[in-house]
């Protein structure tokens, strides 16, 4: 690449990279901060303590927590099956697990809508258990499985694929049954990826917005999660106390980045 | 049969299978079914009538220019981006890299509002185009804005891998001979990292379409203005006019699938053409 490092070349994109990030990227970070403190220390300690932002804090919690553990088990079955063995319908089931990643969370909020809603076709089902479905924390869950059905998977799938089959047959072979070998042989060497895709996961369970807004009702203190809580602040016009909200959030995502960074080095999905 | 011998030899399969199926059928499938249904039982000609109305179409439009435009400026800085990261050694490099990870990992109503307060006449950014008596937030380009915001990070992870593998020997062959950077760029690099570029575009593009979040805090959302698709399908559901909403999303989600195909075939074509060269 020598002919491209000279000064003339070299210098100019450098500027432009880091101006286009830092007028896009790190502006934002630094607004979200500064209106945040703009009340002062107390009043935003007083904001974090306030019963609704806790509640939203607890369902966010709960959203992400739900959605990781299912994903965990679904995404280890489909990866599973998907690596080792072969089957009819194999390209299928790939599309359908992908399949949440292309379509807009407005829409994915609808579909839950048109099934357990007062009109969809489960109503009486739901009706006859006396659940209440949407509008409701168990939609939130729903739809935060929904979105994050692929990450686990699309981690796990590759790396089992380049590991290849062997060590798990030799173990079949000698005579080691399935949870032999998933806990002692493919969990040891797939724990990295497994909890990488874990993570990105998280990352788009906190923070679902357009999904879970369809949902939720936006009932305060009952089914607002953090994003609705930021959004239904600023819409109050309440800014810094959207803000403030936000940084729990913004936090949050530090966290998921810098642990993202340490587990996955070029996930394809992030 | 050596298929078949593989599937015995390595226990989990009905499980793993039961699990899946349940959980697909469960979260995704019996959804779906359900726009499909709803969508079938509203009838053909109120079907029609509700995707091509003025203010629905209207919509399309803005969505689709919105999103073009803003995985056209992605293929541009995403590759300025790209090819900085991989080919030089500067001051900051490793947070620049980072922070390629934000605009995934940060949930979209921060964004959104971020970006707002800072593109507002009152605000930072927008404070310096009313200067120049830009409008930027509630106008079509606060659209952009959010929408180059959300998908960064798209051809920027396509086009780095590629870069990183290019093989070096060609460009030399090019400098002995006498071409200039320049050239060496558009006849020796670009038609290696064509494909990816679309593959970013095409990733970026259907983000894009769908993103929700971080565009209704700056767009202002006025009708045939600045309202996106997604907003129309949630205006329709908020007046409880759930037909109108699934018409609406099947018409999205068709036009996903078609571009998404297409995507695929220009990313194949040009990757052949790049293959068959060498």
């Amino acid at each position: 690449m020598k002919q491209f490092q000279s000064k003339r070349i070299k210098l100019p994109l450098i500027i432009i990279a880091w101006g286009f990030m830092a007028l896009l990227l790190i502006l934002p970070i630094i607004l979200v901060i500064s209106q945040a403190a703009s009340h002062g220390l107390g009043h935003y300690l007083q904001l974090l303590a306030n019963l609704n932002t806790l509640r939203a804090f607890n369902l966010t919690v709960a959203a992400t927590v739900i959605s990781v553990g299912v994903n965990l088990i679904l995404g280890l079955s489909a990866a599973w099956i998907i690596a080792f063995h072969d089957f009819p319908g194999k390209r299928l089931l790939n599309t359908l697990i992908d399949l949440p990643l292309s379509v807009s969370p407005v829409i994915v909020g609808l579909i839950f809508v048109l099934t357990f809603g007062r009109t969809g076709w489960l109503a009486p089902l739901v009706a006859h258990f006396n659940l209440q479905i949407i509008f409701a924390p168990p939609a939130i869950f729903l739809v935060t499985i929904f979105v994050t059905f692929p990450f686990v998977t699309r981690e796990l799938v590759p790396v089992l694929i380049a590991r290849g089959r062997e060590e798990e047959q030799t173990a079949a072979f000698l005579g080691a049954n399935f949870w032999q070998i998933f806990t002692q042989i493919t969990l040891p060497a797939i724990k990295t990826p497994l909890a990488g895709g874990l993570v990105l996961a998280s990352a788009r369970a906190m923070g679902e917005f357009g999904a879970v807004a369809v949902v939720s009702g936006n009932i305060v203190g009952k089914t607002l999660t953090l994003p609705l809580l930021v959004q239904s602040l600023y819409n109050q016009f309440k800014f810094e106390d959207a803000f403030g909200v936000a940084t729990i959030l913004l936090a949050s995502t530090f966290a998921i980045i810098y642990l993202k960074r340490v587990l996955l080095k070029n996930s394809p999905t992030f | 049969m050596e298929q078949r011998a593989t599937n015995r030899l390595i226990p989990g399969y009905r499980l793993g299978l039961s699990i899946t199926l349940t959980g697909l059928s469960l979260i995704v499938v019996i959804p779906f079914c359900s726009l499909l249904i709803s969508g079938i039982q509203m009838g053909w000609q109120p079907f029609i009538h509700t995707i091509t109305d003025s203010r629905v179409v209207a919509s399309y439009l803005v969505s689709l220019k919105g999103a073009f435009s803003a995985a056209l400026i992605n293929v541009i800085l995403g590759l300025v981006l790209a090819w900085v990261l991989t080919f030089y050694e500067f001051p900051g490099k490793k947070l620049l890299d980072a922070l390629l990870d934000l605009p995934f990992a940060l949930p979209t109503a921060v964004a959104g509002i971020a970006l707002a307060f800072l593109f507002s006449t009152k605000g930072w950014l927008g404070q310096f185009a009313a200067q120049f008596n830009l409008k930027i937030a509630y106008t079509f380009s606060g659209i952009v804005i959010a929408m180059v915001f959300v998908t960064i990070p798209f051809v920027v992870r396509e086009v780095q891998p590629v870069l990183a593998q290019l093989d070096e020997t060609y460009q030399e062959a090019a400098l002995t001979l006498g071409a200039k950077p320049n050239l060496i760029f558009r006849k020796v690099i670009f038609p290696e990292i064509l494909p990816a570029l679309i593959a970013g575009f095409g990733l970026a593009f259907a983000r894009s379409i769908g993103e929700y979040g971080s565009i209704i805090f700056i767009a202002g959302n006025q009708p045939f203005k600045t309202e996106i698709t997604p907003l129309t399908i949630m205006f329709k559901l908020e007046a409880h006019d759930y037909n109108g909403a699934t018409a609406i999303a099947c018409v999205m989600l068709l036009f996903s699938f078609v571009f998404i195909y297409v995507i695929h075939s220009l990313q194949r074509h040009f990757e052949n053409k790049r293959l068959g060269k060498k």
